[in-house]
């Protein structure tokens, strides 16, 4: 039969063969190539249609079906479906096909008892199987052979899958198992397999890995391998045509609150914001009423009330929450509870958040505290189940140091040598940008790379951006009206809860909508605050009502830049800002400003996208004149004195200046922030010139507003989220003005912010509060805050273990203090371990009652009663005999000792700021004290310090350079080290070790900055000095050169 | 009767050994390292080496950053094993009870010499003396009435020199030295035990009772406490006379391509056949041992089925040894290969396990290859191997 074709029919087939089964990088440990490479090359060979059929999932489907769309090529979606007995290729016919994928995907990771064959046959119906297994073959074949193929691949079986076909009658297709889309890609795959697989290269055998012809090979090739078997080829494009392939991607699925009809849902979101307004603002001003007639109208005509019912009902479970996003800019949200920031009052633009053209779903992100989110998320589920409920998952892929590290192992390295190199990685470095300058970056001096470094770094590139494995997005959920696993597969987290297999993005795309129910530790350093307050003070604030924004001791903590633990505000940069916009303003005059909304610019103002206005808008602010660049910009731009610092702003210069609708404005926005942008606004570019035109704007102020607007194109915020996230600062500076001890002891217990234990215990000693000891009778698990004192709780202990602080804590509650050790070791004894009370008594937790007895003397009863105990064994333990026993050497360890034992303990110094330690040399050095900076202004200074925080930035020539926050017993200071300085000294930073730095101070809006050119390690200093001539160390201090410590010119005595 | 026991030290003795023939090395900071590599371990460090912070067991490239001047030289086991049989030649003259505990270390019990060399110290002095002129290496010597104290003597001295301690001061000369001295303190949990009681010397230790010492050393507190007394009844064992064949090598760099290793194992493997035929020796038991660049070892042994010094009869177990013991990624840098337990040959042929024609022809084969090794060395001939 096949013998009657034609000749042209063999040609015309050789165009018609169509990839349908393809693996990209979603196939973990097995696909090598990325979905945007597979799209190209299959456009390079002509073909009009590729299947992704990824393993075990649909991971990559949205970006193909984009990738491929772009390119011009028709998406087919499949998947391979292997378990450890059968093995078989899926690919979609229709939509009730793909709804059958999705649930047979999902039951594949899901279902302990997943049996492939079973589950094709009750889901089989809109999918197109094809496989080499014969087993699962005949028993598909029972139910008919509709849409049934047997697969053919060279190199795997096909002379007897051929044999198969003629033999059952079950039409065979012709497939590569693609998992290459080049042939020079085989290397690399066997370095992905051998990750895989924990094994080595030499150790991979055959089977382990694909063949080296298994890559995305041209139709004609393919068709010269099959000359036995045309059938085989045609049959790739008969079910291709077959397959769906007009994706209709992005309708929006909304939850449905509490199986509401639509109607009852507005009426239901109606009443509830009308009693909210009321409960906020009294009596409802008319312009509250247009306002909430003006959102309603909206919310109803795009079907939006179930989804802020779903949302207010979780905020409702846990009140402490703070809306942020655009959210904040309405007044729906304000009145159930959602956001706390008056929109009216604060003039917030809605159309950011919600208009009548936007196609896209809303996006109300609400932060909880970070330790209750769990509890939210476990509520969603309960509420919704697990039908119509999962999280949303992150693609982790391989980072730089990821991938290093991974390939190095198969490579045979040790950890110690590949760790020398992966520390050195920065969090955001891309090896495929800088693969070629990485050696001789700074910070890789002193490391080698040679064999096999270079190797290593090869494929390392190569693997960066491949996706390594699927978790959990740390807050987003999907509710869907009625089965989840209809639209996207899910998969089993560890910890027990269903992942959706699509990160955020192609979530968003798809027209799920998510939720996003995120932790924020400021939240519950004010609600444990609180507690501590009511706790100590019996005083109660009611946290959705508080309003501490005219409260002058609050306004004095950001007048004065004090901001240390101050949620949004605490960062070096922002403190600084502050401090300049105070500048050359009096207290007074301050608190007449609108400060709030100032404090709402400066935490906006610092974000890459606006922070080159910064100086103007300082300088507009402290008196210099400006005008807008056309008077129609003036309502845009005259809250931030002309500079363009909301996102919003950027839609409302296009809106005001040219006349573009809310939609078309907010589309502009977005494509602005977009990196491949050029081509997108060209079509925005002549709208802007034609709309600016018709109202009669001069083609100079064209040019500048929109260069204006097209300079606001990196990472910025609108004006509702960052009002929001004021509000909370404002709570928080509140606590801290009125409650420092409490406050600051809540800061450390839920683990800081910005700055390590260390920053912050720092800080404590500064505010003039005492910080006390870890007590086995007064502390708690985290520390507590009363009056003037902070108490170390025993989370500080790092080696102590949390059920054995809890029992101790509980035993404590229950029947009063401890008296003797001896007593603690009787109550407790049952439940703790010899390394916690060791633990405990090396911390000094007992030393208040240790009766004259040392801590080694402790440690030798504790020693004492574990060892007995364990010699009774089940007879009566904790009979103590070390009171007949003393211990013979009873004596206090020394001041060192005692020192590393309390480092040993906390991990940190607590008793003394660790630069006390180095007090001898401290002596000799002559250096300018932190809190006498600002005296030497445009002098060459030294200083010593402890670095407690650093960013690194790009200057302007894209040179790194760093932004570095050291203090020492008298405060804390900003330096900078410049690219040059950055270059010769990067290496050496690290917050273990103290410093000596030499620079110039300099002055800038009554902000103290020291420019740095030099340092070295205080604590080399004294074996420095001697060795100052010799060779070695001239070669190994950086910058010795430049004037050691003897040959620098002594500035300052500063003591 | 009083035991007088000497204990030599030879420090650094790799590097003292290669100072002997390169007295440029001298007064200079050396290290003996495998080379051809940046990763490779420092084996030994001199001690004008470990004064610039160089230690053993460091990469050779963290020590150059550290110490740029200093001198590597590859491992020279030929010397260092010269070196060693020159000490123990030297050592067994003075008497016959006499332990080398390791390369340049040996302990000698002279108890009862004394009419022959006069007094235990002098002893010590004539034997560093004779050390210094017969093998210019430098030495140190302890002598104390046992193995510990005599050991603790000798680690004592910064440089070359004698050290005694007089019978019956053993207690009062390690009084006052840390409790690092004392062999059996482990350094995680026995250590940091006695510095969380306060105990940072012997003589606290001495002080403390069974009792209390149980309380940390467990069943070892016995011991632990002579020790701390000064008494260490172990005896000097004279050299271990157990046959064994071995082979090792250290590899330049971190290898973990198997193809690469095997390669390395089967060398050695017919390098030792090659000493059990020559000495007509038919081992029952074979061993492997490998350590990773990242100093893990792993080691391995078996017993062969069937007796035989051939070659091919040897590869099969070590190979199945090898992948036994080789289960890590890392890079593997040194390879031993050993074989012990021997049969002599009794000529009677195995009732079962007849040779195969072919296995004659092998045999012949083996002899001609043996012979041509004798003739032009060992590298002269190479087995190649076809996958």
């Amino acid at each position: 039969m096949e013998g009657s074709r034609d000749p042209f029919s063999r040609f015309k087939i050789m165009n018609e063969f169509v990839h349908l089964n393809v693996r990209s990088h979603y196939s973990r440990g097995w696909g090598v190539g990325t979905i945007e490479e597979l799209c190209r090359a299959a456009k390079r060979h002509n073909m009009d249609k590729l299947a992704l059929t990824d393993t075990n999932g649909l991971y990559g489907l949205i970006f193909f079906i984009h990738a491929a769309r772009e390119v011009g090529i028709k998406p087919i979606a499949g998947s391979e479906i292997e378990t450890n007995e059968h093995r078989a290729v899926l690919v979609v016919r229709n939509h009730e096909g793909y709804a059958n994928l999705c649930r047979i995907i999902s039951d594949r990771h899901c279902d302990r008892d997943f049996d492939l064959i079973r589950s094709l046959r009750q889901r089989r119906e809109g999918l197109i199987v094809f496989s080499d297994d014969f087993t699962l073959l005949k028993a598909l074949k029972k139910e008919g052979i509709e849409d049934l193929f047997v697969e053919m691949s060279p190199g795997y079986n096909m002379a007897k899958c051929y044999s198969f076909s003629r033999k059952s009658g079950i039409p065979p297709l012709s497939t590569n198992r693609v998992c290459l889309v080049r042939p020079d890609q085989f290397n690399l795959h066997r370095i992905l397999r051998a990750v895989a697989l924990n094994t080595k290269l030499s150790r991979l055998s055959p089977a382990d890995t694909c063949r080296e012809h298994n890559f995305l090979n041209a139709p004609r090739s393919m068709m010269d391998q099959f000359p036995h078997a045309p059938m085989a080829v045609r049959n790739t494009f008969e079910v291709a045509e077959k397959c769906l392939t007009n994706w209709n991607i992005g309708q929006l699925v909304f939850p449905r609150f509490e199986r509401m009809t639509d109607k009852e849902a507005y009426d239901a979101l109606y009443r509830a914001t009308m009693e909210g307004c009321r409960k906020r603002y009294g009596k409802l001003t008319p312009e509250v009423r247009k306002r909430i007639a003006h959102e309603m109208k909206i919310i109803r005509e795009k079907n939006f009330a179930h989804y802020f019912l779903v949302v207010a009902d979780l905020t409702r479970n846990s009140p402490r929450s703070c809306g942020r996003g655009s959210a904040a800019a309405s007044i729906v949200s304000y009145a159930l509870g959602i956001t706390h920031v008056d929109p009216v009052k604060h003039n917030l633009f809605f159309e950011r958040f919600l208009n009548p053209g936007r196609m896209d779903p809303p996006d109300i992100d609400v932060d909880f505290p970070w330790d209750e989110r769990d509890k939210v998320i476990d509520y969603v589920f309960a509420k919704y189940g697990n039908q119509r409920t999962a999280m949303v998952a992150n693609h982790n892929t391989y980072g730089a140091r990821a991938a290093i590290r991974e390939v190095a192992k198969v490579f045979g390295l040790p950890e110690a040598e590949i760790g020398r190199v992966t520390s050195r990685i920065g969090f955001d470095w891309q090896l495929q940008e800088m693969c070629k300058d990485l050696p001789n970056h700074p910070r890789m001096r002193g490391i080698q790379f040679k064999k096999p470094w270079d190797e290593i770094m090869r494929a390392a590139t190569f693997l960066e951006g491949h996706f390594a494995h699927l978790s959990t997005h740390c807050g987003g959920l999907v509710i869907v009206p009625d089965e989840i696993r209809r639209y996207c597969p899910v998969e089993v987290s560890p910890k027990g809860v269903q992942v959706l297999q699509w990160e955020k993005d192609s979530v968003e795309e798809s027209g799920l909508v998510k939720i996003d129910v995120l932790g924020n530790r400021s939240l519950a350093v004010i609600r444990d605050t609180l507690e501590l307050v009511k706790r100590n003070y019996g005083r109660h604030i009611d946290y959705t009502s508080w309003d501490p924004v005219n409260d002058p001791k609050t306004v004095e903590i950001f007048y004065r830049g004090d901001t240390f633990g101050v949620f949004y505000f605490e960062s070096p940069a922002t403190r600084q800002v502050l401090k300049k916009v105070t500048s050359g303003f009096s207290f007074e005059d301050y608190l007449k400003l609108d400060h709030f909304h100032l404090n709402v610019v400066v935490t906006s103002i610092i974000r890459p996208a606006s922070n080159k206005s910064i100086h103007t808008w300082l300088s507009r602010l402290h008196g210099q004149p400006w005008q807008p660049p056309h008077p129609l910009l003036g309502p845009v731009l005259e809250e931030t004195l002309g500079v363009m610092v909301f996102q919003e702003q950027l839609s409302r210069a296009a809106i005001f200046l040219a006349g573009f609708d809310p939609m078309e404005a907010d589309t502009l926005r977005k494509v602005v922030s977009k990196k491949h942008r050029e081509k997108k606004l060209r079509h925005f570019y002549a709208r802007f010139i034609q709309g600016a035109r018709e109202r009669g704007v001069s083609q100079e102020v064209i040019e500048e507003v929109w260069q204006m607007m097209m300079g606001f194109d990196g990472y910025s915020f609108c004006k509702p989220h960052s009002a929001s996230y004021t509000m909370v600062a404002y709570k928080s500076a509140y606590l801290r003005a009125h409650y420092p001890a409490e406050f600051m002891a809540s800061v450390i217990s839920n683990g800081g912010g910005y700055y390590s234990t260390l920053g912050y215990l720092s800080e404590v000693r500064r505010m003039g509060l005492k910080i006390l000891p870890p007590n086995i009778n007064e502390s708690e698990i985290h520390y507590i805050g009363c009056d003037r004192e902070v108490r170390v709780g025993f989370m500080q202990l790092k080696d102590l273990s949390r059920d054995g602080m809890e029992f101790m804590v509980y035993e404590r509650s229950r029947n009063g203090p401890f008296l003797s050790l001896e007593d603690f070791l009787l109550r407790t004894g049952r439940q703790l371990h010899f390394q916690d009370v060791r633990v405990l008594i090396k911390a000094g937790c007992f030393d208040s009652i240790a009766r004259g007895l040392s801590r080694a003397s402790l440690m030798y009863q504790a020693l004492r009663f574990f060892h007995d105990s364990a010699v009774q064994k089940g007879g009566q333990r904790g009979i103590l005999h070390s009171a007949t026993r003393p211990f013979p050497l009873n004596r206090p360890y020394s001041p060192d000792l005692m020192l590393r034992q309390e480092l040993d303990s906390f991990g940190i110094l607590i008793s003394l700021h660790p630069l006390e330690k180095y007090r001898d040399i401290l002596e000799e050095l002559h250096y300018v004290r932190a809190r006498d900076l600002a005296a030497y202004t445009g002098q060459r200074v030294t200083t010593v310090g402890w670095m407690v925080s650093s960013k690194t930035v790009q200057s302007k020539n894209g040179d790194p350079m760093k932004f570095v926050s050291f203090e020492d017993t008298t405060g804390l200071y900003e330096t900078v080290f410049f690219p040059k300085t950055y270059h010769c000294f990067c290496h050496m930073l690290s917050e273990a070790r103290p410093f000596i730095l030499k620079g110039k101070v300099e002055e800038d809006f009554g902000t103290i900055n020291l420019m740095v050119d030099w340092i070295g390690f205080l604590d080399q200093h004294k074996k420095q000095k001697p060795r100052n001539t010799s060779r070695s160390s001239g070669k190994h201090l950086p910058g010795a050169g430049m004037g050691g410590y003897r040959s620098f010119p002594k500035i300052s005595s500063g003591k | 009767m009083e035991r007088h026991i000497l204990h030599i030290h030879i420090p650094a003795f790799p590097i003292a050994v290669a100072r002997v023939s390169n007295p440029e090395l001298r007064d200079r900071p050396v290290a003996v390292v495998p080379p051809h590599s940046e990763r490779a371990l420092l084996l030994a460090v001199s001690a004008e080496a470990r004064r610039e912070g160089v230690f053993k067991g460091m990469p050779l490239g963290k020590a150059i950053a550290r110490c740029p001047d200093l001198i590597t030289l590859p491992p020279n086991p030929d010397l260092n094993k010269k070196a060693g049989r020159g000490l123990a030649t030297l050592a067994a003259r003075y008497t016959p009870l006499w332990e080398p505990s390791r390369p340049g270390h040996i302990y000698l019990d002279v108890t009862g010499t004394s009419r022959l060399w006069g007094k235990a110290k002098d002893t010590a002095a004539s034997i560093r003396a004779e050390i210094k002129s017969r093998l210019s290496l430098p030495g140190i010597v302890g002598a104390a009435s046992n193995k510990m104290v005599s050991s603790i003597a000798s680690r004592i001295i910064p440089t070359e020199g004698v050290l005694d301690v007089d019978p019956g001061k053993e207690c009062s000369f390690i009084a006052p030295l840390k409790v690092d001295f004392l062999p059996g303190i482990g350094r995680a949990r026995k250590k940091a035990l006695l510095e969380e009681l306060n105990i940072s010397v012997v003589r606290e230790i001495a002080a403390l009772g069974i009792d209390t010492l149980k309380l940390i050393f467990a069943h070892q507190a016995y011991v632990i406490h002579q020790r701390a007394l000064g008494i260490d009844p172990t005896p000097v064992y004279p050299p271990h006379r157990e046959p064994v064949v071995t082979e090792e090598l250290c590899l330049p760099e971190g290898e973990n391509e198997d193809q690469k290793l095997l390669g390395i194992l089967f060398k050695l493997v017919e390098r030792c056949a090659y000493r059990l035929r020559t000495r007509a020796l038919f081992p029952r038991k074979a061993g492997i041992l490998i350590r990773y660049c990242d100093h893990v070892e792993s080691r391995r042994q078996l017993k062969l089925e069937y007796l035989s010094f051939w070659d091919f009869d040897l590869y099969r177990p070590l190979q199945t040894l090898f992948f036994k013991a080789c289960t890590r990624r890392v890079g593997v840098c040194f390879i031993r290969v050993w074989f012990w337990d021997f049969s002599p040959s009794s000529g009677q042929l195995c009732l079962f396990h007849t040779p195969l024609s072919d296995q004659k022809r092998s045999y012949r084969i083996f002899q001609a290859l043996d012979r041509i090794r004798e003739k032009h060395g060992e590298e002269a001939i190479r087995y190649g191997r076809v996958t």
